[in-house]
């Protein structure tokens, strides 16, 4: 599967009004047939923007070709840019292709209930995985090698 | 090229200002166990407005009021107060204490039953129009007393200061 990640100057650069305009127009520019989703989606995403919720966990949209996987960068990483990677997509959405937000804690509840009606949106909770894994008390031994290919991303 | 970073610092301070000001709101909604998902729904109208009134510095004051659904009367109100001179000689650092808005709750103690609420901005003269905002009445605040609680967010000269009517 290739990934490819973007990095989006976020707050203090951009409001998340502003950064989400950004992913949009890098994702679906307009009149791009998923461009609608992305909007309705637009008041939710900003908020979990501003929460910093894409900080550490990305963004991903799957079934327009590449799994496409956005950060937001926040702080002195969003004003000094030296991460950012803003570079245009070009992505071909196929029937099921999929957006989904990162958000944990309250945020998610209220992420999930915005979107319900919106198709192809979907929020996901990145602790949910680690939780599992911690109740199964897995040993150390036995839990996998994670390599970080940041450094081959395109 | 000081004039350039003095506008940069500006830039970042308002918008960084702006989105945790709407944050903050979040904040207050949330933990006063009100229902956020009308704030949620009006998230980049309430941003744009108060980052476009930030930056032309017609903003003075970002109100959360929080009133009776039965009676209208005005129960609580949360102020974000603007300073535009807040830290002039500072060195940019942009900062936020949630602390202080959790303090603000905490001290405002248990809202009654059946309460909503509506986000005021009020504007200095001659401010621009933004979509998605139209002109309103503050509630009365006769019978509640207001406390400042603090600073709660700012950036190089801009500042907001929360203050209780309760």
């Amino acid at each position: 599967m290739t990934i490819i990640t973007r990095r989006i100057a976020a707050i203090s650069t951009r409001t998340s009004t502003q950064t989400w305009a950004v992913i949009t127009e890098l994702l679906a520019p307009a009149g791009d047939e998923i461009r609608p989703q992305l909007d309705l989606a637009a008041d939710t995403a900003c908020m979990l923007i501003a929460e910093e919720h894409a900080k550490d966990n990305p963004i991903v949209i799957t079934g327009c070709g590449p799994q496409v996987r956005i950060y937001t960068l926040h702080g002195d990483d969003a004003i000094d840019g030296a991460s950012t990677n803003e570079h245009t997509l070009t992505l071909t959405a196929q029937s099921d292709w999929q957006l989904s937000l990162p958000a944990t804690g309250i945020d998610h509840a209220l992420a999930i209930s915005a979107v319900d009606s919106i198709g192809h949106i979907t929020i996901y909770d990145p602790t949910a995985g680690a939780a599992r894994s911690a109740r199964a008390g897995t040993p150390a031994r036995n839990q996998s090698v994670i390599i970080d290919l940041t450094a081959l991303e395109e | 090229m000081a004039t350039a970073v003095q506008v940069n610092v500006h830039t970042h301070a308002t918008t960084h200002v702006a989105t945790n000001l709407i944050r903050s709101l979040k904040q207050l909604v949330v933990a006063c166990g009100l229902d956020a998902t009308e704030l949620l729904g009006q998230w980049q109208i309430l941003e744009i407005g108060v980052a476009t009134w930030l930056g032309t510095r017609h903003l003075e004051r970002l109100v959360l009021e929080i009133y009776s659904t039965a009676t209208g009367v005005l129960v609580r109100r949360f102020d974000f107060d603007i300073d535009y001179g807040y830290h002039p000689n500072g060195d940019g650092d942009l900062w936020i204490d949630p602390d202080t808005v959790a303090y603000a709750i905490t001290k405002s103690g248990k809202l009654p039953k059946n309460c909503f609420y509506d986000i005021l901005a009020k504007n200095s003269a001659s401010r621009p129009d933004v979509a998605g905002w139209s002109t309103g009445t503050f509630r009365s605040t006769q019978d509640l007393t207001r406390r400042s609680v603090g600073a709660t967010v700012g950036g190089g000269d801009l500042g907001a200061s929360l203050g209780v009517w309760k």
